[in-house]
Parts: structure tokens; C-alpha cells; sequence
């Protein structure tokens, strides 16, 4: 709820919802971590996510991504690569980008082909967000030439 | 040991339906709520992912008590929940806890009834017999001894900065306002020492 809707509401109005938020422990809703986040994405490019959305990862709640990534380690084992590339790509996946590919990134950000990102988003992206983002940053430089 | 608000309500709506025979206790350990599957019979769950009208994604819990309807249910699922628009590949089956399985089913309504599902359980009850399941008027006992709002909010706050561990559902919705005076009175003394 936005603070602005929240300041207005009625006494009693924000003191139930209270009751009804304090019914659950707390952190029951706490937000994926980003080691979650970038399994998700790796085993989603990865084809083992079938019915995910990228824009979805944003959103999850950390039990939300244990279930997904339940899911996936089930499907690792019926998917068409083998157990062991799988589990490969998802470590070259989820390492930290390069110092090279950082580079690039913040030359894509300069030169305005990239939204800007703050610092400690750049030093902890993942190799395959960062390929991401560089793919994106170099097809927005095309479209601009 | 105490049961979730949930399973509580699981446990008289399975009476009230006669899955749970009407002299059975309240369970007291959990080996006795996994006991309680001698009365009903092995439920089939499964997880499932649904989309909103919106697109949101969300997880569903349905629990039946025959693997063969179990995908039928699944495809129902935008006819029994309201909330669901859409279901999505993303699926998993898995064996839960019995009261917490009969709480899924209930959850879902009347909808979920299926002559074919309840034949595969031991005893033979008729649908009237396991509306009243789904009919039955459930009040949740207010303890006197609960922890009061501002104290639940202060055991948030310290264990949201990390001064205590986190405290699992069943726990949470059982405290007693003395547990969380000490549990708060712990956390001042550690920090004053």
C-alpha cells in the first residue's frame, strides 16, 4: 500500500489491517534473495521453468522461489540435457559477472544504450544477467546508428 | 504442541463431515496429526502455479483423495477459486500433512466434490453428509492469554533486525502474551549486558 493511501486511512481501518498483517509471522512475505533470483533465471533459460515469466522473478516471494526451484530440480532429471550440463550452466549462470563485463555495461550505461544502474547493482549481477544486459545495451546501440 | 489456526479449523470441518470420527482428540503431537490419515485416507496434493485476470502469478494447494481426479481438480481450479484466471505448467505433487491437506480441500469449497474422489476413500460417506464439512459455522477460540497486538509488534520488529530468530506459524499464532513478554525481556537483557 502507497504511504500516501495509508496516511489517510481511518484509525480503525489501519488498526484492523495491522491485525489482519500481524496474523502472520513475520517475514512470511519477505522477498526471493537474489541468489534465488538468478537460479530462477538460469533454469529458466534453461527451459526447466515452463510456465514462468521473466518479469515474474521480480515480484517473488522467497517461498514462492523454493517452489519454483523445487519444480526445476524435478525437471532436471527428465529434461532433454543431461543432469550434469544443467547443473554446469546454472553455476556459469549465477557467478558473478567479470570485471570485463562490467566494463562493457558501464560503457553501454555512458553512452546511453542502458538504463543507468547504481553501483552495488552492478557488483552483484550475475554473468547471465550481465550477458543480458549487454545483449540488450549493444541492440539498442544498433537501432540507434 | 498446538495446531494452526488452520489445521484447527481442518479438524472440526473433518469432524463435521465425519472424515474424522467425532470421538477423535484434538492431536497433541505430530505424530498423532499423522495418525489422523487412518480416518480418511491418503489425500493426493499437488502445488500449482495460477495466474491472475492480472497476470500475477500465485500458487494454489489442492488436495483430493484420488490421484485420478486429482488433474481434473487441477483443471477446474479457475472455476473453484475465484482468484484463479489461468493455471500454469508449474505443478508439483508432493504428500503433506493430513490436517494440512484437509484443510486444502475444504479451502476450496463445495466445487471440489466428487462422487468419484470420495468412492476411493475407506468409508462410505454420502455428499450431503460431507457438505456440512464445508457448511459448518467455524469460530476460532479467542485465548484470553494471547499475545496482544503491540507485543506481536515488537517481536516483528526485533525479528525483522535480526535480534531474534524467526518464529514458525504454529508458534506465532499460539503465543501467549508471558511467552512474548520473556522473548522481549531476553532480547533487552542481551542488549543491556
Amino acid at each position: 500500500m502507497p504511504p500516501e493511501v495509508w496516511s489517510r486511512l481511518p484509525e480503525e481501518e489501519s488498526r484492523s489491517l495491522v491485525e489482519a498483517a500481524l496474523r502472520n509471522p513475520p517475514r512470511t512475505f519477505i522477498s526471493a534473495t537474489l541468489e534465488q533470483k538468478n537460479l530462477l533465471r538460469s533454469d529458466l533459460a534453461q527451459g526447466l521453468l515452463d510456465g514462468l515469466r521473466y518479469e515474474d522473478i521480480g515480484e517473488l516471494t522467497s517461498d514462492e522461489a523454493k517452489i519454483l526451484l523445487s519444480i526445476s530440480e524435478e525437471r532436471r532429471w527428465t529434461a532433454e540435457r543431461k543432469f550434469r550440463q544443467i547443473i554446469r550452466k546454472e553455476d556459469d549462470d549465477t557467478r558473478l559477472a567479470t570485471p570485463e563485463q562490467l566494463k562493457q555495461i558501464r560503457q553501454l550505461i555512458r553512452e546511453r544504450h542502458l538504463r543507468p544502474l547504481s553501483g552495488d547493482t552492478l557488483l552483484k549481477i550475475s554473468n547471465l544477467s550481465a550477458k543480458r544486459l549487454i545483449w540488450r545495451g549493444e541492440m539498442n546501440r544498433r537501432s540507434t546508428e | 504442541m498446538n495446531l494452526t489456526f488452520r489445521q484447527k479449523e481442518a479438524f472440526f470441518r473433518g469432524k463435521a463431515a465425519g472424515f474424522i470420527p467425532e470421538n477423535c482428540p484434538l492431536p497433541e503431537t505430530e505424530e498423532e496429526i499423522d495418525s489422523l490419515f487412518q480416518h480418511f485416507g491418503p489425500m493426493f496434493s499437488r502445488i500449482v502455479g495460477c495466474r491472475t485476470k492480472q497476470g500475477k502469478l500465485f500458487f494454489a494447494t489442492v488436495s483430493v483423495f484420488s490421484e485420478s481426479y486429482l488433474d481434473e481438480a487441477v483443471r477446474r481450479l479457475p472455476e473453484l477459486l475465484n482468484k484463479a484466471n489461468e493455471v500454469t505448467p508449474l505443478q508439483k505433487d508432493f504428500f503433506g500433512s493430513p490436517l494440512d491437506e484437509l484443510a486444502n480441500y475444504f479451502a476450496l469449497g463445495h466445487g471440489i466434490l466428487n462422487e468419484e474422489d470420495l468412492a476411493a476413500r475407506k468409508s462410505k460417506l454420502t455428499l450431503p453428509e460431507i457438505r456440512r464439512g464445508f457448511d459448518a459455522e467455524y469460530e476460532p477460540e479467542e485465548k484470553a492469554d494471547a499475545a496482544s497486538m503491540e507485543q506481536r509488534i515488537a517481536l516483528s520488529n526485533l525479528i525483522i533486525n535480526g535480534s531474534l530468530p524467526m518464529i514458525d506459524r504454529r508458534e506465532w499464532e499460539n503465543l501467549t502474551g508471558k511467552e512474548a513478554d520473556e522473548l522481549i525481556r531476553s532480547i533487552i537483557t542481551k542488549q543491556e549486558g
